[in-house]
């Protein structure tokens, strides 16, 4: 391991890589093995496929939200507060991942891991509100086969919460996993690649709050 | 693990306080969008204001969120990102025409 040479700061192009002295470009700790940068590369090309999988998803719920024959309409379901909260709650541990690869960067082992120990803990309560969610629903009558609209809502949304809760035992394996292990070239990708993933399924739910519950309340 | 020469940059005290405020700021802008996109549509459902105006507004808010997710927190920012940043546009463009197309068709054969 190197630290920086003085002289190249003012060469510093980028976060994650800068020009030493030398003039070869050094990358951060996840990308500086041929191994890391393959998991990157991997983490996206699946990222991209995941996405055109979603996006069927919401196609699907957008042409049939207002296929409802029978059962409640969207307007009477979701309530804004509780969506509001599970929002906030899934940002934020997509934050607290963005601070634990900031910390693995730096080498600080018992940071990183206290990140990644909130984040799973807000994506565990994310979760349980879910689960509070469809139970709640399906209470009032909406279920998955109440009506076209109740099978293309559990779909998308359904899926993305099974993205979740792949999501925390991904992270539980990989916290049990590292529990003794420091940070090196070989265990930083692991955190790299999931926090990609775990950044993913928060973008997922900015489009689902947005289309689903925000639009199924004015649109 | 491969036997490779590692020699990795450690970020020094300068960048992680530059790079800790992009981040920092990052996550407030989200948390604004988001506030905003929820208020907007208690607005409109308040005062009456018009629906496909609400719809079109909170989908540029979501577009914009994403994409500021996508630079900062996912680093497509960063350099040696190339690859990456292909297969994000290959994505948001199957992703578009697998909406719009559908979409579409629904209207269509209505």
């Amino acid at each position: 391991m190197t630290t920086t040479h003085p002289n190249a700061m003012s060469d510093i192009e980028a976060h994650g890589h800068e020009r030493s002295a030398e003039g070869e470009v050094q990358p951060t700790i996840e990308l500086v093995t041929q191994e890391g940068k393959n998991k990157q590369l991997g983490v996206w090309l699946f990222i991209a496929a995941e996405s055109v999988l979603f996006a069927s998803f919401f196609a699907v719920y957008l042409a049939l939200r207002h296929s409802i024959p029978n059962g409640p309409q969207p307007k009477d379901l979701f309530e804004l507060p509780l969506v509001f909260v599970m929002t906030a709650i899934l940002l934020t541990s997509s934050f607290t991942s963005v601070m634990a690869v900031m910390n693995m960067r730096q080498l600080k082992s018992s940071a990183m891991k206290g990140w990644l120990v909130l984040t799973w803990l807000l994506g565990f309560s994310f979760l349980l509100l879910e689960i509070y969610e469809f139970n709640h629903y399906v209470h009032m009558g909406h279920t998955f086969t109440s009506s076209a609209f109740g099978t293309a809502f559990y779909s998308l949304v359904g899926f993305h919460g099974a993205h979740v809760a792949f999501g925390l035992l991904w992270l539980m394996t990989l916290l049990l996993r590292n529990a003794r292990r420091e940070i090196t070239p070989y265990t930083a990708p692991k955190v790299y690649s999931f926090s990609l993933y775990w950044h993913f399924v928060d973008l997922v739910w900015v489009f689902i709050f947005t289309i689903v519950y925000l639009m199924g309340k004015v649109g | 693990m491969s036997g490779e020469s590692s020699t990795f940059k450690r970020p020094d005290r300068r960048e992680i306080r530059s790079e800790l405020k992009v981040q920092t700021t990052a996550f407030a802008v989200s948390i604004f969008l988001t506030i905003l996109a929820f208020g907007a549509v208690v607005y409109a459902i308040e005062q009456g204001a018009s629906q496909g105006f609400a719809v079109s507004f909170i989908i540029a808010l979501a577009i914009v969120q994403v994409a500021f997710q996508a630079y900062i927190w996912m680093h497509l920012k960063d350099k040696g990102h190339g690859v990456p940043q292909l297969f994000f546009y290959m994505a948001v463009y199957v992703t578009a025409m697998t909406v719009i197309g559908l979409m579409f068709m629904s209207w269509w054969s209505a």
